[in-house]
Order: structure tokens, then sequence, then C-alpha cells
């Protein structure tokens, strides 16, 4: 995967990216937070840009692997081989 | 072990419980580890412990330690803060974590419940709401964190040892910074069944001592699988403590060089060179594409974190952590390509690091860039960039976490005043290599836990 051109765009695309995302998840925010919100923003795409940029062959899988069998249903208790 | 070590040499429970009190009631209201302290639980158990000593009854390993744990774990009957003024008004929990549970089986006694960053998203634990937790060796300096109250707790003497958890580096920084010794294991060794999660695919959690031999003895104590943490893998215990004195020989040991002296200050290369050369490391590499997998790290972090905490840092904006509460709304609303791409590069360094593991056995990097930074510092000058502090002081852990791997850290004192620490990496289930590297490094005279003067 190489790194998409939005992830260079401008201080304003960047900033409506950032407000459409948060009114679509409900977050209302003051016009302060919201530049504060996108500055961070911001900071992480130019973080993430390194990861982004790197091609990985195809057959890569992403690393958890979901295990279908039935999970444990108590919690909170101690098991196996403990005395 | 018991009767052997030095934790057993308390004249008795009892009196190892109230010395820990008194220098936490003189001490620690300038520190400010502890967010509550369980001095009933603890004194009754001692008694019980004593009981049984005096009735020649055969002791648990870890009796009469006194031990305290970041306040993202389970306590019976308190409500688990995570860090969090939001989480004030939850109910209590109802029992131990499992690892809370296993180290109180084995005689160690619960002192209290400890400060961190506010939802384990800090590396400096600078917390508005509890207070900033202050460095033991150095009020004027942070801690490190997120589990900064579990490396201050252990470095001022209040505890022997502590728990913490470590996403990034959140055992690691703290450690390095209040030069105690730690251990991040492998991910999926520890269950962390009775704690609040951070980044379900990063999360650690383990122990903090003031000693190599009491880091390794609590270890042991807490191995073994729980089927209440999913990401809790089936591994056999595999005891550290019979081979912690196993020496380095035939052990292959390399320094890491590269993006690792690239982020590190003059100090912290110096003490990676130091434990290096006394590990008998015979080079130093690269790994591949470290920067990478520190971004990946950083992506999955920012946006599972972001997701948990979507609708308590949105619907509480005011009252959310200031210093967190942007970037866990900036992660909250990370493009999924992104996030699938950094757990795609998980997979792929993996692989990259199985073969780097083919040549060695241990690897051995700094900690931290830097020793302890002072308190409301915001920026950090590193390999001729300036960063935000709070999020950077993980730079050198954050990757191997990434990769899983299990790492100790052993505290050096490169500058005299202040320490940092070296991280011993092995490949994943060899947490005794870990130990033992840094129980030889202790044996050496090079990484020391001394308490500090009287602070308070």
């Amino acid at each position: 995967m190489s790194a998409p051109d939005t992830l260079a765009p401008g201080p304003e695309a960047m900033e409506n990216y950032v407000r459409y995302s948060l009114d679509l998840l409900g977050v209302a925010l003051a016009p302060e937070a919201r530049a504060r919100v996108a500055a961070t923003f911001a900071n992480n795409a130019r973080i993430a840009r390194a990861c982004l940029d790197f091609p990985l062959p195809a057959e890569v899988e992403p690393a958890p692997r979901y295990d279908p069998s039935w999970v444990e249903a108590r919690v909170g208790g101690d098991d196996l081989g403990r005395d | 072990m018991a009767g052997t070590e030095p934790w057993s040499l308390h004249p008795s429970a009892e009196t190892a419980v109230e010395r820990s009190l008194a220098r936490i009631a003189t001490e620690d209201g300038l520190i400010n580890s502890f967010t509550h302290l369980c001095a009933d639980r603890a004194r009754e158990q001692a008694r019980g412990l004593d009981r049984r000593r005096a009735q020649g009854e055969a002791l648990p390993p870890l009796v009469g330690v006194t031990f305290a744990v970041k306040n993202l774990f389970d306590v019976a009957g308190l409500t688990t803060l995570a860090g969090s003024a939001l989480e004030e008004g939850q109910p209590p929990a109802a029992r131990d974590a499992v690892l809370v549970q296993r180290l109180t089986r084995a005689g160690a006694i619960l002192l209290g419940t400890l400060n961190m960053d506010t939802y384990a998203y800090g590396f400096t634990t600078e917390n508005t709401h509890f207070g900033a937790t202050r460095n033991p060796h150095d009020p004027g300096r942070t801690c490190g964190g997120s589990s900064g109250g579990s490396g201050a707790a252990v470095a001022a003497g209040f505890v022997g040892m502590s728990l913490g958890s470590d996403t990034n580096g959140s055992i690691r920084v703290p450690a390095s910074l209040c030069g105690t010794f730690g251990l991040k294991p492998t991910y999926g060794r520890l269950p962390r069944t009775g704690t609040y999660p951070f980044v379900n695919s990063l999360d650690h959690v383990g122990p903090l001592a003031e000693s190599s031999a009491l880091l390794s003895a609590c270890y042991d104590v807490l191995q073994g699988h729980d089927g209440g943490d999913p990401g809790c893998l089936p591994r056999p215990i595999e005891p550290t403590v019979p081979t912690l004195h196993a020496g380095i020989a035939g052990l292959r040991v390399a320094r890491l060089g590269g993006y690792f002296d690239q982020y590190a200050g003059a100090e912290a290369r110096e003490a990676s060179r130091s434990a290096a050369e006394v590990l008998g490391a015979t080079a130093t590499i690269d790994l591949p594409e470290v920067h990478r997998a520190r971004a990946a790290a950083f992506l999955l972090t920012a946006t599972e974190g972001g997701s948990r905490h979507l609708e308590r840092a949105g619907g509480n904006y005011a009252r959310f952590e200031p210093h967190s509460r942007d970037r866990f709304l900036a992660g909250a609303i990370t493009p999924s390509a992104w996030y699938l791409q950094a757990q795609r590069l998980r997979s792929w360094f993996r692989a990259q690091l199985a073969a780097v593991f083919g040549d060695w056995d241990l690897l051995v990097a700094p900690a931290t860039p830097c020793g302890a930074t002072l308190l409301g510092e915001d920026w950090l000058d590193l390999g001729g960039e300036r960063l935000p502090l709070r999020p950077s002081m993980g730079m050198l852990t954050q990757p191997l976490s990434f990769a899983g791997l299990p790492v100790a850290v052993a505290p050096l004192w490169p500058g005299g005043a202040l320490p940092i620490g070296v991280q011993l990496i092995a490949p994943p289930w060899r947490e005794d290599l870990c130990l033992r590297a840094a129980a030889w490094l202790e044996r050496q005279g090079l990484a020391r836990c001394p308490r500090p003067e009287a602070v308070g």
C-alpha cells in the first residue's frame, strides 16, 4: 500500500476531515477544542506516513487472529496448575 | 526460596508492613505515588502470615513482601480508577485482579493502588486530577509513565515490588527513569483479567521490583494461563528463578544501533554501550524498518485507545484529562485503512525479527532517550528533531512491545545522579534470558536500585 495523497492534505482539508468525522461520531466540540484535535490528527498523519509508505506483500495478514473456539466465560478466577 | 532471600529476613510480616506504611506516611505526601492505601487489609494479612510462621507452617515464596498496583488493577472493594476522575463514581471491584490474587496467595502483601497517566495514555504521570507523581531521586522531575506510581513506589522504598501495565513502554519507561528493575513479558504471557484495558492489541501487564531476584520470583508467581483474558495464551509455567544466576556464557548478545542510537541522548547511548560490553556483546546491529514499527504501534494505540474512550472524551471534554483528550479524539477518527496497514505491518515485522533472533539470543538498547525530565516540560529534542515530550519518551520501547517481545529493564547510572534503564530483549517466551542478563548486570555492579535519601 503506498501513501495516498490525502496524507498530505492542506490545513483546510485536514480540518474538514476532523470536523466531519467528529460530526459523524456525534462529538460536538467548541471551535478551539476542534482545532486542537485537528492539530493532533495532523501530527498523527505525519507519524503514520512511515507505516503507510511501506509496501507490504499482498499475502501479509493483519496480526490479530480470531479464535472461533468457545472462550471460557469465567472472569476473575484463577486456573491451570496453581496450588 | 523462603529462608534464603532477603525478603524473608524481616523479623515479621507485620514489621514489614508497619515499616512500609510509616515510610509512605512520611514521604508520599511529596512523591504522590499512592491513590489509595489498604492498611487494614495489609495488617490483617500480615497477622495471618505471622501466625502461620509461628505455627511452623511452610510459607509461600513471597511471604511478607510488600507490593502495590497501578490503579487500573481491580482490588476488591475499591473502584478501579485507571487514572481517571470520570471513573470515581463507578462501583467498587467485586474481586482482585488475577495477578493480585496470585501475589496475595504467594504471601505478598498489598499496600494500595498507585497513580498513573489517565487511561494509561502518557509517559510522565502528570495526572491533572490526581496530581503528578514525583521522581524519588529528584522530586522536580517526572517518574515516567504511565505506570509512574509503580516506578516511584519501588524506587522510594515504599514497597519491594509493584505491578504495572505496558502498552508502548509504560513499565519500562518508569523503571528507567526511577531506577528500578522491570519486566514486560511476552505479549499473551500474563493474564490481564481484572485490569482496565487501553489497547487490546498491545496491552501487557508485568512487575517492577527493587532487585532482579525479586523481579524473577515475582514473575514466576504471576505466570499461568487464565481464561478470563482472551489475549492470554495457554503457555506452560516456565520458572525463571532456577536459572537466574546462570550467567551469560554461551549467549549471543548484540547491541541495537541505528534508530536506537538516533533517538538516544549521550547518556542513554553510554548506558547501552556499557551494558552491552558487560554482557559480552560482539556486534551492533540494526533492526529492519524499526521506525515504521514505531509508527504502526502509534497508529494502533491511537485508534484502539481512541475508539475505547470516544464517548468519554467526546461527551465529557471539559472534565477529561487535558494532556490526552485531544489524542484520544484524534485517534478515534483514524481511517480504517491506516489501522489495517499497521496490523499487517505487525505481522511483517514479526517475520523480520524471527530472522534476527536466528543470529542472536539477546539484544541491548536504552529504555528511554534520556533520564527523567522536569515536570511540566512539553518538548524533547531528539535526533535533531523537536518532538512533543509526552508521546515521545517511548520512542525506544514502542517498537519492541509492538513485536510482543519480552524485555527486562535494568537500571544504570551513567550520569551519576539519575538513572537510565537498559532494555534486555529476548525472543518470544524467553523471559528467562532477559532476567538472567539483568541479574548479571546487577552482580557485576553495573545495575542497581539504590534507595534515595528520605525525601519527605
